[in-house]
């Protein structure tokens, strides 16, 4: 793939357009603000590097990166119950599987191969389909390259952290898209530099705050 | 760090009567055991550190077997301080085994990572047919009188897997002092909870309606594949801790089917 061919498709691939389901989750967010602990986008520009240097660098970026390097069903399958085991809030798994899921409709709805095998691994039961190494396969499958492959999966979620601080009303859309170039240095750095030997993860505030939002009333978003 | 490496072996049985006695142990410096006693729940047991607390170098481990159909707590005395390490980090680390039918509580006290602190922490929890265990980890940053200062590095790992060896959960956290600061985080908790006594009707409403009464801000969630239940703590100071971790232990300790 050209390097315009390889821009356009990652282009198209975390386009808002793209039905991947993203707009459903806030990761957290949307409890924080209900208990006061995020109220203004200094808050969500906060929020989002942790997620993105606590959790997506450690954790998510390095079963992205395995899922992509392996074409293997059984290495598959073991990726993602180590990421089922890993992620400890109920509405962190569900809210990943509902992602994974939805990315793997939409690409199995275009033909990729490896979209249409991980469907079956989800449907046989020998996989939940977490986004991260959803991500990680679909997009190799597509003929990403790492580097773009791992770009845009930060980037989704920065973007998704975005969305969900617009829809609650504590940024604009431009305080957003400001929020949204301040963590692009954030991104630059983590893939600059080499993904942790093993994934780990700590972000104990958004994890509660999921675990929260399973007792919340008023819910706008799955997590 | 197993077999031999241990400072600290204990295996607990049962005896006809249904009592739970410690059958063996094997108890090495720093590790001091107080002698254990029969609570109304089962045999409780009191576990000292001789030493100052973890220093460079310092490699300990801890193996402990509940035996099929034992109850057993096990608890420290005091919190372990983690000292400056400019030259090493220290490892610890603690596998529990719990046997078909055994109800193992692990309730050891918060880890203090002074400035220069680098450590690295592991729990291994088996759990075989039918065993209940209950455990809690917690940290917290102390200057020791030095504002700015902060610990190195901690690297903390809690795996839980059933006797087949399936992986059932993995709380794997690296973190360091400066980042917990500018997060904000005083003091961490952890309380998890695996077997079926942690599927007790609405256990998770209870756990989470108590852990809120110390004020702590805290979220109760279950585990992966519903094989248990965690409970995640921020508090403001060790004491916020300590009643929240009590507040969770008494609302336990009250349920149906109780792990305690």
């Amino acid at each position: 793939m050209t390097d315009i061919r390889a821009l356009l498709a990652a282009l198209r691939m975390g386009d808002s357009a793209f039905p991947s389901g993203g707009f459903a989750f806030s990761w957290g967010l949307e409890t924080l603000v209900e208990d006061g602990k995020v109220n203004d986008g200094a808050g969500v520009l906060e929020f989002a590097r942790g997620q993105l240097r606590n959790r997506w660098a450690t954790a998510d970026r390095v079963m992205a990166r395995r899922a992509a390097e392996t074409r293997c069903d059984e290495e598959w399958s073991d990726l993602d119950r180590m990421l089922d085991a890993m992620t400890l809030a109920s509405e962190l798994r569900s809210g990943s599987c509902q992602a994974g899921r939805a990315l793997l409709r939409a690409h199995a709805g275009l033909g990729n191969p490896a979209a249409l095998r991980w469907r079956r691994l989800v449907a046989e039961g020998r996989a939940r389909g977490h986004l991260p190494v959803v991500q990680g396969a679909v997009w190799a499958g597509s003929g990403m390259t790492m580097a773009v492959l791992e770009t845009l999966s930060a980037w989704t979620l920065a973007s998704g952290i975005a969305q969900a601080a617009i829809r609650l009303s504590l940024t604009g859309p431009l305080e957003a898209q400001a929020i949204l170039a301040e963590v692009t240095d954030d991104i630059a750095g983590i893939l600059a530099a080499p993904p942790p030997d093993e994934p780990h993860a700590f972000t104990p505030l958004a994890d509660i705050a999921v675990m929260r939002h399973e007792r919340g009333e008023v819910r706008l978003f799955a997590n | 760090m197993t077999g031999d490496d241990r400072q600290l072996a204990l295996d607990f049985a049962r005896a006809p009567s249904g009592r739970t006695f410690l059958k063996r142990q094997y108890v090495a410096f720093p590790f001091h055991l107080t002698r254990p006693f029969d609570d109304g729940h089962g045999l409780f047991v009191i576990l000292q550190s001789l030493g100052a607390g973890l220093l460079q170098g310092d490699r300990f481990a801890a193996g402990i077997v509940a035996g099929e159909g034992t109850r057993v707590t096990i608890r420290t005395q005091g919190a372990t301080i983690a000292h400056a390490m400019p030259a090493d980090d220290a490892w610890q680390h603690v596998r529990l085994d719990a046997h078909p039918g055994s109800r193992l509580v692990w309730q050891p006290r918060p880890l203090v990572l002074f400035p220069g602190a680098r450590v690295r922490t592991s729990l291994e929890v088996v759990v075989h047919d039918g065993a209940d265990v209950m455990w809690c980890d917690a940290f917290l940053p102390h200057d020791a009188g030095d504002p700015g200062k902060h610990f190195t590095s901690l690297q903390s790992e809690t795996v839980v897997r059933a006797d087949d060896g399936t992986l059932m959960a993995l709380d794997r956290a690296r973190t360091t002092g400066r980042d917990l600061a500018c997060a904000g985080v005083a003091v961490h908790g952890t309380i998890g909870l695996v077997g079926g006594g942690a599927a007790a009707p609405g256990l998770a409403d209870i756990l989470s309606e108590a852990v809120m009464l110390s004020g702590a801000y805290s979220g109760v969630s279950s585990l992966p594949g519903e094989c248990g239940l965690l409970v995640r703590i921020l508090a403001d100071d060790g004491a916020m801790l300590a009643r929240a971790v009590d507040d969770v232990m008494t609302a336990v300790a009250q349920c149906p089917r109780s792990v305690l």
